[in-house]
């Protein structure tokens, strides 16, 4: 399968930006055959019936989400766009809030317009400077432009928190609160952004909308395979040679997708790759050939996620890919639960400690243990993207880990524990 | 209703019952830390993880609802893991300084540990260090260390107070408990966040290192400082009370107390306690013994008998019991009718009241409502219990309607706020009320009338319009044991149990102005400050003509400087009794702290004096439940309305004679401030901040102004109990609406 652009496919137009550009290549023909041609019912139904599943990272059905939104038209609904990118390896969002801003316009008027929300909201990672102004930009001409109707879009910028991901956590933020995931249910579909029905997507997500409904639902099915259906931008980085986004069809082998993004340097071996952003179980050579979908990864124990492949090849230090990786979520954790904010940091001064020499064999498995605790006890889904990139990373090249922990020669025994008086 | 099992046995709860409740409800104990039954389910600890059969992995049973069959295992090998696992996890960074730690020995973390922790912990690194206590304000203490960020304190502002007095900061492992702006917590209730706290983190500054929970004999007891009465436990130690706790009582205060109650007893131990009896001789207090002291009371006391020219003032400080007493031995012994206990509260004559102050709703009923109006209540300053009690009403969607002469600070809770100028009230009774009884018709309502109303010369007319409406009508008015006092009967115009009396006698402020005209023989003054609750004035002139001050009292008072005799007596910590609260119902008093030696109550003190008089006083027993009941008549009309009125607020932490030797909790008293609304500042030329000189008819004030957006247009809000901001020269009735003219001061 070569490279397929359906979303990416003017994004190269430096026009795209503008309105005019996106209306010459066909943009806002959605809108019109749309609205009002066809029923918010009929158009979820549409959804549903393509396969259309979540990009940001989970795979929901995102039909059968829009349809878990009660019908009563008095109640007020919100839709969100969850632009808050912040999954290591993660890139394509930016793309296309900074290419083609008004693709995700036109899809979040098709959801709004499904899902019978008055108003939308678009989370903006805070850091997409750029990207905020872009989108802005492109919301006061698509108003101005008369494609919104009644619709209010706000662009909301985030504040630099990766839990601010998290679909709860997100709308907390958004009503001013301290990002921290919500209990659930009531799952935001019921009652979500100040108590009221909100549907919560990722950008990505919104723009299949368009698409779907430009060419019709059986044109989406016949791309990619069955129960994963439509193309995906999967994003090369690492130690590839020409790292970027790649649109292919769902279903794609791995192998391919890294030999459109150049391979490794000359001279260099594939090692592993995380395939779905870091959160997730890492592959190695014998998967290569592992075809891209949700399914699949999810049989080989790791995710498709956000399809962010982060390559690593045989110069990595898988010993120091798993120590910055926690630092990463240790310092991304918000606090709130106990296995994420005591466990994270555990972690980290075991990984420290063995990188520095200071490692037991004891530690492998008490690493191994709390990683276990993170990712079945912890309340949201950070802590559960925590522990597989770790814990894979020590399984995979155990040999790696052990020959740092060789290094020393107390590593049978295990260190004294430090102890801190704190009124003497 | 829901059927399942919990460690093999059957249960059938009601849908929406989590499986942490039923299984408490079987008494099975499910270790937990962030969930408090007050406050909804947090799921933040996952302390309390339980096995669920046909569920992969282990669930939080505080935020898993029961489902139809579900079997449940709190104890499997599975569930026992999963629960060591995250004390485990807790305790990596706590520091386990429990033999120093004021909560060891009653420290929900320490118990848990004990019986479900795994007894070794496989930690190695360091632990996370922060600043040994950090002071969050003049009673909190904070210990970052020991915390484990179970949000119980912070979801305390958020869910039952409604302050946001503590946030969390950071975030990670980096999480700490802090203030929202950096500085002191501003609440009225945080010593509730130190009895919710599962760890030693937040501690009382006040209690700190001065005993282990083991050392503390219990008494059960009621707070009097505010006319709520909640119920406390006076623990003490070696006779000294070491701190107070809330007591749970449902009807009335929940498992909640304001900071008062917390941190509000340290007076009764304070080194300004006078210890004999003080009688002047050549002009100087001088101690004395206390049959000296009795005799010379008995002496004069009888000397007044019949020449009218007695009086008797107090009330509020005393147990219901003791003012009986004392307008027994005054109305029976001497036939004195001078009696008043409204000594620093609002005087009106019984036709200008109305309505007796009372409670028509229960506290617990508070809770319930779906519709409030607030009339001029300030209420977390006057009753902070009924805040609490309220914001679970507003947690349910009750609507708020507010209207008075300034906003309480909860004003962002209030659904509607109108507020007006003093003289507007009936008017605003008439416009405002009626489309928000239409709003809101649905389920139980009720009216509070607070001071800014009652305070009015409109009462009557203000009731009667109320009376009108057929809701609940509660008369929120009263200081400590106002209720008790008026009761037993220490009021001229009403005897116990409000029997009117034939021959009314001069209330408090007239028995000041009489005895500043025209000479008065005798005043006792017990447990109340006459000096700096009448205008320094009226005062003076008063006692240059003042035959003989007997003043009992905990303190040397300004009052008890200028006295010819001073009988020390007993605090509410050292005293049994009753106290009738706003509600009407009595609350028992009972001592938890040594008697000190060679003082005391004032019971005894009056028993003694009836003794000489060969007076009995008998017993007098309560029925709590009824409430006191008035004629309605007409009073008197307002006159023409000022362009500038005043109006006067109680405060919570105010500077009084024992709010002051409260050496913590007085640092939570904020420098008095007259408010006024920043446009009226401007019109009369004031800058915020600068002081100003208030005029009324009575008298004048110079005070610290500032702009308060919470404060009607047309209005002056003057704070009552700081000595340095007199505020009852300008009304010495303290009826509001008085006429204010203000001059900035060079």
């Amino acid at each position: 399968m070569a490279e397929m652009r359906i979303l990416m496919e003017h994004m190269h137009h430096p026009d795209q930006l503008s309105i005019k550009g996106y209306e010459a290549r066909g943009g806002y023909k959605a809108v019109q055959k749309a609205i009002p041609g066809i029923a918010p019912d009929e158009l979820t139904e549409m959804v549903k019936q393509s396969g259309l599943r979540g990009r940001g990272g989970a795979g929901f059905a995102t039909g059968m989400k829009w349809g878990f939104v009660p019908k009563d038209k008095a109640l007020p609904k919100y839709l969100v766009c969850n632009c808050d990118e912040s999954e290591p390896g993660t890139f394509k969002d930016r793309l296309i809030i900074e290419k083609d801003p008004h693709q995700l316009i036109e899809g979040i008027i098709l959801a709004c317009y499904a899902i019978g929300a008055q108003k939308a909201f678009i989370y903006c990672r805070g850091e997409f400077f750029g990207g905020n102004m872009i989108l802005r930009k492109a919301v006061e001409e698509a108003k101005n432009a008369g494609h919104m109707g009644q619709l209010d879009i706000v662009v909301h910028p985030g504040a630099g928190a990766y839990i601010a991901g998290e679909e709860t956590a997100q709308l907390n933020s958004l009503e001013g609160l301290r990002a921290t995931p919500r209990l659930k249910p009531p799952f935001p579909a019921v009652s979500g952004l100040y108590g009221k029905p909100t549907i919560i997507n990722n950008v990505e997500t919104l723009c299949n909308v368009v698409h779907i409904v430009n060419r019709g639902v059986e044109w989406f099915q016949s791309i990619g395979k069955p129960k994963n259906t439509g193309t995906k931008i999967f994003q090369v980085s690492g130690h590839v040679q020409k790292p970027g986004c790649y649109e292919f069809p769902l279903g794609t082998p791995l192998r391919e997708i890294l030999e459109t993004a150049g391979w490794m340097f000359p001279g260099r071996k594939f090692k592993a790759c995380y395939p779905g952003g870091s959160s997730c179980s890492l592959l190695t050579d014998k998967d290569l050939d592992i075809s891209m979908d949700f399914e699949t990864l999810m049989a080989r124990k790791s995710a498709l996620g956000t399809a962010s492949i982060i390559v690593m090849d045989d110069s990595a230090d898988m010993v120091k890919v798993a120590h910055r990786l926690m630092q990463f979520y240790q310092n991304e954790s918000c606090g709130k639960c106990t296995p994420c904010r005591e466990g994270t940091r555990w972690v980290v001064q075991m990984l420290a400690r063995i990188e520095a020499g200071g490692g037991t064999y004891n530690d492998m498995g008490v690493i191994e243990q709390v990683c276990k605790n993170m990712e079945t006890n912890s309340f949201c889904p950070l802590a559960v993207g925590a522990a597989p990139p770790i814990v894979s990373a020590m399984r995979e090249f155990k040999g790696e880990f052990e020959s740092y922990i060789q290094r020393n020669p107390n590593s049978t025994k295990p260190p004294a524990m430090k102890i801190w008086y704190p009124y003497l | 209703m829901i059927n399942l099992t919990i460690d093999g046995k059957a249960i059938t709860v009601p849908k929406g019952t989590t499986v942490y409740q039923a299984a408490k409800q079987m008494g099975i104990e499910i270790p937990i830390f962030c969930y408090l039954d007050r406050m909804p389910p947090f799921g933040a600890c996952r302390m309390c993880l339980v096995e669920v059969e046909k569920m992969g992995k282990l669930q939080a049973s505080c935020t898993l609802e029961a489902t139809e069959g579900m079997v449940v295992k709190t104890q499997s090998q599975m569930a026992k893991e999963g629960q060591e696992q995250i004390l485990e996890l807790l305790l990596i960074n706590h520091p386990l300084d429990c033999p120093i730690c004021d909560r060891g020995g009653e420290c929900p973390l320490q118990d848990q540990t004990l019986k479900y922790g795994p007894g070794k912990s496989r930690f190695l690194e360091d632990k996370r260090h922060f600043t040994k206590p950090i002071p969050l304000g003049p009673v909190l203490m904070l210990d970052r260390e020991r915390c484990i960020t179970c949000a119980r304190c912070t979801r305390f502002g958020e869910v039952i107070a409604g302050d946001h007095a503590l946030e969390f900061i950071d975030r990670g492992y980096k999480t700490e408990v802090g203030t929202p702006d950096g500085g002191p917590a501003e609440s009225k209730y945080i010593g509730n966040t130190i009895m919710i706290c599962p760890v030693g983190a937040l501690t009382s500054e006040v209690y700190r290192f001065r005993a282990r929970p083991w050392d503390n004999d219990v008494t059960e007891s009621a707070c009097t400082l505010c006319p709520v009465g909640c119920n406390m436990y006076l623990d003490s130690r070696d006779g000294e009370i070491m701190r107070t706790r809330s007591r749970e009582n449902r009807e009335l205060n929940d498992i909640w107390l304001c900071d008062k109650g917390w941190f509000g007893y340290e007076f009764s131990s304070h080194p300004d306690r006078l210890q004999q009896p003080l009688i002047r001789r050549e002009g100087i207090l001088a101690p004395c013994s206390w049959d000296e002291a009795l005799s010379v009371a008995a002496e004069r006391l009888s000397s007044a008998r019949g020449n009218n020219r007695t009086a008797a003032f107090g009330g509020n400080s005393l147990t219901f019991e003791e003012s009986y007493y004392l307008q027994k031995l005054m109305r029976e012994g001497l036939g004195v009718s001078h009696l008043d206990h409204r000594v620093g509260m609002t005087i009106v004559s019984a036709n200008a009241e109305g309505l007796p102050p009372g409670m028509q709703t229960s506290f617990a009923d508070c809770e319930k409502l779906s519709y409030v109006i607030l009339l001029g209540l300030d209420l977390t300053e006057e009753f902070p219990l009924l805040w609490l009690r309220l914001r679970q009403a507003i947690n349910k969607g009750a609507k708020v309607l507010f209207a008075g002469h300034y906003a309480p600070e909860i004003y962002t809770y209030l659904s509607n706020t109108v507020l007006h100028a003093p003289g507007h009230e009936l008017e605003t009774i008439k416009n405002e009320l009626q489309q928000f009884l239409q709003d809101n018709n649905q389920g139980e309502g009720a009216i509070f009338v607070g001071s800014q109303y009652l305070a009015s010369g409109n009462r009557v007319e203000i009731l009667n319009e109320l009376a009108k409406l057929n809701m609940p009508l509660n008369i929120m008015e009263g200081r400590e044991n106002s209720m008790g006092a008026r009761y037993a009967g220490m009021h001229p115009e009403h005897g116990p149990f409000n029997a009117i009396v034939v021959h009314p006698g001069l209330n408090a402020l007239q028995v000041m102005q009489r005895a500043a005209s025209a000479g008065w023989d005798l005043l006792y003054a017990v447990g109340c400050d006459p000096a700096s609750k009448f205008p320094k004035k009226l005062w003076s002139e008063a006692r240059s003509q003042l035959g003989f001050l007997i003043v009992q009292d905990l303190f040397l008072t300004d009052t008890a400087k200028e006295a010819d005799l001073v009988l020390p007596t007993l605090s509410f910590v050292e005293k049994s009794g009753t106290f009738i609260n706003i509600e009407g119902k009595g609350q028992r008093l009972n001592p938890g702290k040594m008697i000190p030696e060679g003082i005391y109550s004032d019971e005894e003190i009056f028993k003694e004096l009836a003794h000489m008089f060969n007076v009995d006083l008998g017993e007098v027993e309560l029925d709590v439940q009824v409430r006191l009941k008035a004629s309605w008549q007409q009073g008197a009309k307002m006159g023409e309305q000022p362009s500038l009125a005043g109006t006067l607020s109680y405060c919570l932490f105010d500077r009084g004679v024992r709010m002051k030797r409260n050496t913590h909790l007085v640092q939570m008293a904020k420098d008095p401030v007259v408010r006024m609304h920043a446009e009226e500042m401007r019109k009369h030329g004031l800058q915020d901040g600068e002081v100003a000189e208030f005029r009324s008819e009575k008298g004048a004030l110079a005070a610290k102004v500032k702009a308060d957006a919470r404060v009607a247009k047309g209005t002056v809000v003057f704070p009552l109990g700081f000595p340095e901001c007199p505020s009852h020269v300008l009304a010495p009735d303290l009826v509001n609406g008085f006429s204010v003219e203000v001059k900035t001061v060079h």
